[in-house]
């Protein structure tokens, strides 16, 4: 993991992406060197870089950049040559969800959920996916163990302290959860921080050090003196999740994360929660829905698809891949459907429209290449292209 | 403003230290707390030490200190909102069995934070009132009052004194802090029987009730025929300020000398005879002592008025004047104290009224300052009450700690609907007191047993929630409920048991009246008190941490139906 990290941290500073470069080279600190000056090192220049961005802007003056890199590269350096002994993380399961179901009977609308299996391990990411009022959030709700349910059990595998509490309350002491709708918090980004990590038992000199850490990993130096009313919607997302992690859960359940994210903000969280959940120190379960089926696929390990309360597909994304049987790709052209279906003609399987997209079905043997030569050298300009084909995208119009 | 900044900066990181090695303190507030106190507890000693006062101008002591409670109201606000602010358990935070102990006390301290405003206005005001003039000062003033009292009648509905305006009556007064008999009766020479006084009422401030007997216009030989018989017409003097523990025993070696040298000698029968005889409580010795010399038979001699002018003037001169003193000389020169009120002078004489009045209230209040005799200091019912308020504030709170805003609302209304109806049923249906004490009771247990069952789902309803407010709110006063119904069952505080401490208590109207002493007033004060601490106690240092602190961490923690 720490090759993978330099290697990346490397290719940030080549690309002057001091954002990355800072952010991977503390995380790297955090997880290998917390106890020595390098880490001490790298959380200062991620701080100094954080207080230098202005509000909006999203990098920084032509000079500090320069500046900047020279450190991280000479920090690089000094860590590179550090022996650092590497811990295999093992995939253990943290929840096992088996033929859990919930009806309910409201007078206007009946909705029954489930069955549904999953098992949530330690280091995974599971992404919740399907349409509006399909059960996302009802499946998160029944993990949280906020509502009760009625078929089914739950089996959790948390690292449960010697709480004088009900099994329920510890175990909700190890889920960290997110609603699409986050609660409003009082006092400042700081004072929140610093306390939820102390009640989940962070004291002391370990409390400064988490709390420091997260808020300069997660770029909200600037912004720990600030309250619920001064900071936007994004930064309420960021901060909440900083929250959750200060106290290191087992679990982690986030409803609808990105909805209100602009494109480089969700690339971002998706990062982020794709390090935390793949940490070596403490690696996390996290389970998140969403309507970005791309953004969440990149990064989920699982997926689970749901359609009127029930799976349709439930499982690791490879597994998916081995049930598809042709290629699907999607584009955007001038071009009308008919005239792509004549160009085509022979080699698709099915040509349909949603909205300005048009989907094409070819055989799975087929690469994708061939079909986009073609319409090439017949002059279509395409605007857009992604193959599907390994995609739970296409479950929506199957 | 660099200062500032600094606190700010030193209050900051103190706040952050707090908040990472002590979160649940630091939640609810201490810090802010403690620097709220070392803040505003120095203000408002200055604030009271600032009061301007005089002898002539004494700030109302219980005015200030009722107005303490104004910004001690503003400090509790903020205290509930510090505490509904941060909420660990419905965050699911690491807890331990300390916690759960200290949780109660902590509130209760908390809300006493602010209640020291109102006491340090009041008792350092008081304190300064009382330094206004020494102790020999006041008694000679005192001294003076008293004896001139036989000039004037207290008219009780008015709180003004006035001159007398009858003949050939006697008067009896009598007095205490509860009740209130202004009689008239004809005087019949024979009938020895009448005068009437009862000690009672004692304590650590010697609360003494008294009574006053006077005859006026005497003749020579009225005079002389009172002096040689028992009992013999009388001036007991009103003192309505002898009553507190700090005056008699600073001022009786001084007393004497001015109102009893030229009375004949104390004869036993008077109020010895209630002491030797009766035996109606246990006194010391120095209280004998005191009462046998304060109530020698005297005569009245109307001259003495006159020294009353001479201690009002001695104020006067010592820049401590309260009253007009030239017109109150006046009016005593124009002989007005025997006109009667409907006369051209009637004026004059409430100007006299107002004078005196004032004059014998201000002394009666500053002794009381001296004495330190004002219920936020000595009475322990006050602060017994106090606690009680603060203690259900704290149940009501803790209660709001540990639900939903929604379950909070509705089972406030219901807990507090169910017996206001019940009450309104009962009152239609007239049932008697016994039916009403043990239906509430019924409804208790059944209702508590009802919150155990509802709690063991695996689900958390609303009405769990509800329904486990009633143990919430009343096991604390279980003790004292189960100490009535045994009262009511046994009729426990009228055993013959109990017979031994009834003595004899004679009244104008029944001389053979009986009635409890204190002893047995004690006694079942003592019970009472007992039973409601040994159930505060019981509550929070036991039932509270261990069995409903638990319970709702367990409800908090269920999933909800849908």
């Amino acid at each position: 993991m720490k090759q993978n990290i330099v290697a990346e941290v490397v290719h940030y500073l080549k690309n002057n992406n001091i954002e990355n470069a800072s952010k991977r080279l503390l995380d790297l600190c955090w997880y290998y060197l917390r106890e020595t000056l390098e880490y001490e090192e790298a959380l200062l220049i991620r701080k100094e870089y954080n207080l230098s961005k202005t509000l909006g802007q999203k990098e920084i003056d032509k000079a500090d950049i320069e500046l900047f890199r020279n450190k991280l590269e000479k920090l690089l350096d000094q860590i590179s040559a550090l022996e650092i002994e590497e811990e295999k993380v093992e995939t253990e399961p943290l929840i096992v969800v088996d033929n859990l179901e919930k009806t309910f009977n409201h007078i206007s609308k009946k909705f029954k959920f489930g069955p549904v299996s999953i098992t949530i391990n330690k280091g995974e990411i599971v992404g919740v996916v399907g349409e509006n009022g399909n059960g996302k959030t009802t499946f998160l709700r029944l993990l949280q163990e906020e509502i009760s349910k009625d078929e089914g059990a739950l089996t959790h595998f948390y690292n449960i302290e010697n709480l004088p509490a009900s099994e329920i309350y510890k175990r909700k002491n190890r889920t960290a959860f997110i609603p699409q709708r986050i609660p409003r918090w009082r006092g400042t980004l700081m004072e929140n921080l610093i306390y939820f990590a102390s009640i989940h038992g962070y004291k002391g000199s370990l409390n400064e050090k988490i709390v420091n850490y997260v808020i300069h990993r997660m770029g909200l130096t600037a912004f720990t003196g600030l309250t619920w009313n001064q900071i936007s919607t994004g930064y309420k997302l960021r901060f909440e999740l900083a929250k959750m992690l200060v106290w290191e859960p087992d679990v982690l359940i986030l409803d609808e994360p990105l909805a209100n994210l602009d494109i480089q903000a969700t690339q971002n969280l998706l990062d982020d929660l794709k390090f935390f959940s793949n940490s070596t120190i403490h690696p996390i379960g996290i389970l998140l829905t969403s309507q970005q089926l791309h953004e969440v696929e990149q990064v989920s390990d699982k997926v689970l698809f749901l359609r009127n309360g029930l799976p349709v597909f439930c499982g690791n994304k490879k597994d998916f891949e081995a049930t598809r049987n042709q290629r699907i790709i999607e584009i955007s052209v001038d071009s009308r459907a008919e005239e792509i279906d004549q160009i085509l003609d022979g080699m698709v399987n099915q040509i349909s429209t949603l909205n300005k997209i048009i989907r094409i079905s070819f055989p799975k043997e087929m690469a994708s290449n061939k079909v986009l030569s073609k319409l090439l050298n017949a002059g279509i300009e395409l605007t857009y292209f992604r193959d599907i084909t390994n995609s739970t995208v296409q479950l929506f119009n199957d | 403003m660099k200062v500032l900044e600094s606190i700010k900066q030193y209050f900051n990181k103190k706040s952050a230290y707090w908040a990472a090695n002590y979160p649940k303190a630091w939640s609810l507030g201490w810090l802010t707390q403690f620097s709220i106190a070392v803040i505003i507890y120095p203000i408002t000693f200055l604030v009271s030490m600032l009061i301007p006062m005089s002898l002539a101008d004494t700030p109302d002591v219980n005015m200030w200190y009722s107005l303490g409670y104004i910004p001690a109201s503003f400090w509790g606000i903020f205290i509930i909102y510090r505490l509904i602010k941060y909420n660990s358990e419905k965050l699911f935070g690491n807890r331990n069995w300390l916690h759960n102990f200290l949780e109660l006390p902590t509130y209760i301290l908390q809300f006493i934070m602010p209640l020291v405003i109102p006491f340090i206005l009041g008792f350092v005001i008081m304190v300064r009132i009382g330094l206004l003039i020494d102790s020999q000062q006041l008694n000679d003033s005192k001294i003076a009052f008293e004896e001139a009292q036989p000039f004037f009648t207290f008219d009780y509905s008015s709180g003004n004194y006035a001159f007398r305006d009858y003949e050939n009556d006697y008067y009896f007064y009598y007095e205490n802090e509860y009740s209130y008999l202004h009689e008239m009766y004809r005087y019949h020479e024979n009938d020895k029987a009448y005068y009437n006084y009862i000690v009672s009422g004692y304590n650590d401030n010697y609360n003494i009730e008294e009574s006053q007997y006077i005859y006026e216009n005497l003749t020579d030989e009225d005079v002389k025929r009172a002096n040689d018989s028992i009992p013999r017409y009388r001036v007991i003097m009103r003192d309505s300020i002898g009553g507190h523990k700090g005056i008699f025993e600073n001022s009786r070696p001084k007393l004497y000398p001015y109102y009893f040298y030229e009375f004949p000698p104390y004869r036993d029968q008077y109020v010895g005879s209630h002491f030797e005889g009766e035996d109606i409580f246990s006194v010391d010795s120095l209280k004998q002592i005191y009462f046998h010399d304060r109530y020698k038979d005297v005569n009245f001699v109307r001259q003495k008025y006159s020294k009353l002018l001479t201690h009002m003037n001695n104020f006067k001169k010592g820049d401590k004047a309260i009253f007009n003193i030239d017109e109150l000389m006046s009016l005593y020169n124009n002989n007005v104290y025997s006109v009667k009120k409907e006369s051209a002078l009637a004026e004059k004489v409430g100007t006299f009224d107002r004078l005196v009045s004032n004059y014998r209230n201000q002394i009666n209040y500053i002794q009381e300052c001296k004495d330190r005799d004002f219920f936020f200091v000595y009475d322990d019912g006050f602060y017994g009450v106090l606690f009680g308020f603060i203690f259900g504030l704290v149940l009501v709170f803790s209660l709001f700690k540990n639900m939903s805003w929604v379950e909070f609302l509705v089972g406030l209304f219901v807990v507090f609907l169910i017996p206001i109806l019940l009450g309104i049923f009962m009152a239609i249906t007239k049932w008697d007191e016994d039916q009403v004490f043990f239906a509430f009771w019924f409804l208790f247990i059944g209702l508590t047993i009802w919150s155990l069952i509802e709690r063991r789902g695996k689900i958390r309803r609303k009405r769990g929630a509800i329904l486990f407010m009633i143990p919430h709110l009343c096991m604390a006063f279980v003790p004292i409920a189960i100490l009535v119904t045994l009262d009511e069952i046994y009729n426990f505080w009228e055993w013959s048991y109990f017979d031994k401490y009834l003595v004899h208590t004679p009244t104008s109207y029944d001389p053979k009246n009986m009635s409890y002493n204190y002893e047995y007033r004690y006694m079942k004060e003592a019970s009472v008190s007992t039973m409601i601490t040994v159930g505060y106690l019981l509550y929070i240092f036991i039932l509270y941490p261990l069995w409903i602190k638990v319970e709702w961490l367990k409800f908090l923690a269920k999933p909800k139906k849908s």
